[in-house]
């Protein structure tokens, strides 16, 4: 474990020397689409993808059901908090039958989704795209009307975690990959929150879990947490 | 102590600045292809790149991206070999049937890519040069469906084509136009 | 550890872990991996890689629930596109099997063994120990940035790494065939081989699979690449083969076993996968493997237009001058046959186009377009025609 950590730091050290680091202050992107102007009503609560995992001793990243579930319960309890304070409602999302066609276009948007997210963090904030620098016009696509008719909800909201801790606290892989040359290995490490204009698949808004904030396995924790993760949602 | 400052100048030595760049609109060449995009592309480092080749992207090579692939002479694979992978050779007097077989069996091999749909193949020409285009979607595991387009000549016994691969909800049907006007406009060096 | 079976060994029984309609326990590391499967299992579900077909999903149920009995509604099976031989069960009861697995089982025996051999690793729980166990966690870590490393070199069409790390650390996490320790191997097969025997079907079918693949393996002596995971991780099939032998023997002392197989039962229900499985088996290039497994399909009388066909892709695409002529042999016995691709004349129409031979070439192509008018590649078909001097 120690050696992982020196060799970390030794790489930490290369990328800030080699001149091309940007700081990695991954907090939430301010420069949105600002042009949306639309009161937001109703926000659907996609089911939340949340994954916890313990990388341990050796090395093997395990993921953690009790955590997890702890983690998705502290969300939602968390929301039930959020949504009290704020002017929109959270609209309760219920998956629909396999056999309706609606399940195979929201599963298909939750994939989209998933790439879409880890095309922002990519593309958006460790290896940004130049000709986005003012712009964010990240998008599932007007496929999502449907999904606004089945849940009769104006905006969706996203939530993935999939974070690790070890016992010495968060250990960010994603760093030491990005230094071997590799491309980040974003979805397994991140944090990110999204909100969904459902009338044409536009992402709204979008926020990255920041590093060594919080913890979702326990309740007031993890409420503050998720505050932070949507924290600049508009109301 | 020596293991340490070993990594240290390996890390250095490979990290070199992996950043995108914006490609400037107007004519320019890519390897044996002059073209003129308009200025929404940017270039894809090669470290993240697809088999290393030059590539644009629109919004991160995850979602959509357009492979510039040059000079594949008779005998050549279409990407670069690994040791691993033993890939199919190019044959200078391949049709265009025989030349979609070639580069799905390298997707299948290289990469686990699927076709999962064809579209049409018909002939184009890039320039003066006879060639063919053909749309197809695919897949790799099970990840996000994938939607492709491919235009293709052979030019003194070489052949030169543009992939250009998008998720297929969405990112492919926004850029499927932009591509095919740079394809229109496409000459391959003599 | 399980001793290698003697003369005079008789079967004692294996009994599973857990009781049916388990749910596990949310604390431990099982129950994670549950949940990261369900996840995994839904987007597979709706892929474009899984083979839909209802029929075949609800032959290999039957199956599965003749073997797996009241664990029947534990487990699910998928079938998915991927020219790779194997078959695989995740810890929380899903299966999948690879159109290659299925490309080369001759009868609903040899698929039972298999799918018994699965079931045996799910229900003694292998993969949660093998997570559970050190050694395995670290090489587990090791081959997941292994995994980063290797997407990225291999030149994944995307940047989408989060996923594809999993996707290629399934091979471990999943638990395929080919991934367990020795210990573990030797259970599932044997019990497998008990499942396979409780449902009343060939033992024998058990041990024919290795052979077959052994067999397979010799005749595709040049064809290695690391890249089939069966090269790369294929544990010794000898002591398989004789464990499953002495299995057989001492089952056979003690109990009614059968020698049905249900060949022809299991080539109808497959038969709706042959053409993906047989293009995609041929996009590999492993000419000499392909060669060997294409002629032994042969053997089982279905498809047989379907199977020529690839036989004459197969000399067509290997380029060998001296077997030419096995090109043009194959095409037109495929065409003896009632339902043969309409691609035969496609091929035969590239064939002329190339030598020249216009008029034949024109045949052809417009007898393919005849069979086939809404065919993909129609305006380029025409074009040969039209271009053809």
């Amino acid at each position: 474990m120690n050696n992982i950590k020196n060799i970390f730091f030794i790489f930490l050290v290369a990328v800030i020397a080699s001149g091309c680091a940007t700081t990695r202050s991954f907090s939430s992107v301010d420069s949105l689409n600002q042009s949306y102007t639309k009161n937001i009503s109703t926000i659907a609560v996609m089911p939340p993808d949340v994954t916890l995992s313990i990388l341990t001793a050796g090395g093997a990243l395990e993921p953690q059901a009790e955590w997890s579930i702890a983690a998705l319960n502290n969300i939602d309890s968390s929301l039930v908090v959020i949504d009290n304070k704020r002017e929109s409602d959270f609209v309760e999302y219920l998956r629909p039958d396999e056999s309706d066609p609606i399940y195979k276009t929201i599963v298909e948007h939750e994939q989209l989704h998933r790439a879409v997210g880890q095309a922002i963090l990519f593309n958006k904030l460790q290896y940004p795209l130049p000709t986005k620098k003012n712009i964010f016009d990240w998008t599932l696509g007007d496929g999502t009307k449907a999904i606004k008719d089945f849940t009769g909800a104006d905006y969706a909201l996203f939530i993935h975690v999939n974070d690790s801790y070890s016992s010495g606290g968060r250990v960010v892989l994603q760093l030491a990959a990005a230094l071997l040359g590799v491309g980040v290995n974003g979805g397994q490490q991140a944090g990110f929150a999204s909100l969904i204009d459902l009338s044409n698949g536009n992402v709204v808004w979008f926020n990255y879990l920041q590093r060594g904030v919080g913890d979702l396995r326990t309740e007031t924790p993890a409420l503050i947490t998720v505050e932070l993760l949507l924290d600049s949602l508009p109301d | 102590m020596k293991a340490r400052i070993f990594l240290l100048f390996f890390a250095l030595l490979s990290t070199s600045c992996m950043q995108h760049t914006v490609v400037t609109s107007g004519q320019q060449t890519v390897k044996s292809f002059i073209i003129n995009p308009t200025n929404q592309w940017n270039l894809i480092p090669k470290q993240f790149s697809f088999a290393g080749l030059p590539a644009w992207t629109v919004d991160g090579g995850s979602l959509n991206s357009l492979i510039f692939i040059s000079e594949i002479s008779h005998g050549d694979t279409l990407l670069p070999s690994t040791n691993d992978k033993k890939l199919d050779t190019y044959d200078k007097d391949m049709l265009p049937n025989e030349i979609i077989e070639f580069i799905e069996s390298t997707l299948l091999i290289y990469t686990d890519a699927k076709i999962t749909n064809r579209g049409t193949l018909r002939p184009i020409k890039i320039g003066v040069d006879q060639g063919f285009e053909f749309e197809f979607e695919f897949v790799k595991n099970d990840e996000v469906p994938r939607k492709a387009y491919i235009a293709a000549a052979s030019k003194n016994e070489m052949l030169h084509l543009i992939l250009f691969q998008a998720t297929k909800i969405h990112y492919y049907g926004h850029l499927i136009d932009d591509v095919k006007n740079i394809i229109s406009s496409a000459v391959i060096k003599t | 550890m399980l001793v290698i079976p003697s003369a005079s060994y008789s079967f004692e029984r294996l009994t599973p872990e857990f009781g049916s309609n388990y749910a596990p326990n949310l604390a431990k590391t099982e129950a994670g991996l549950w949940m990261e499967f369900s996840d995994h299992e839904n987007q597979l579900k709706n892929s474009p890689v899984r083979i839909n077909d209802i029929d075949l999903d609800g032959y290999l149920k039957e199956v599965l629930c003749k073997l797996a009995l009241e664990y029947c509604e534990d487990v699910r099976v998928y079938v998915i596109r991927n020219p790779y031989f194997n078959a695989s069960m995740a810890p929380n009861g899903m299966m999948q099997v690879h159109t290659g697995f299925l490309l080369r089982v001759e009868n609903e025996a040899q698929l039972a063994s298999v799918l018994g051999h699965e079931i045996g690793h799910f229900l003694k729980r292998h993969s949660i120990k093998s997570m559970e166990d050190t050694n395995t966690k670290s090489s587990f870590f090791a081959f997941l940035s292994l995994g980063v490393v290797g997407a990225v070199a291999s030149g994944n069409m995307n940047a989408d790494f989060g996923r594809s790390t999993l996707d290629l650390s399934n091979l471990i996490l999943t638990g395929s065939i080919f991934s367990y320790s020795r210990d573990n191997e030797r259970e599932a097969d044997k019990y497998g081989i008990q499942l396979l025997n409780d449902a009343k079907l060939d033992i024998n079918a058990a041990k024919e699979i290795w052979v077959n693949l052994i067999e397979e393996k010799k005749a595709a002596s040049e064809d290695i690449t690391a890249g089939s995971y069966f090269y790369a991780t294929h544990p010794d099939p000898g002591e398989r083969i004789n464990n499953l032998e002495s299995h057989a023997i001492a089952l056979n002392r003690t109990s009614q076993t059968s020698i049905i197989k249900n060949k022809e039962t299991y080539w109808e229900k497959i038969s709706p996968i042959l053409p993906i499985a047989l293009k995609d088996e041929l996009n590999l290039r492993q000419f000499e493997q392909t060669e060997y497994l294409f002629k032994k399909l042969l053997n089982n009388n279905v498809s047989l237009g379907l199977i020529h066909f690839y036989l004459g892709e197969l000399y067509r695409l290997k380029e060998i001058e001296e077997e030419e002529h096995l090109i043009k042999e194959h095409y037109n016995k495929a065409t003896e046959y009632e339902d043969y691709p309409a691609e035969v004349h496609r091929s035969l129409g590239l064939i002329d186009y190339k030598a020249r031979n216009y008029p034949e070439a024109k045949g052809h192509f417009n007898k393919y377009l005849n069979m086939k008018p809404d065919a993909h590649d129609k305006e380029m078909i025409e074009f040969y025609i039209n271009t053809g001097a």
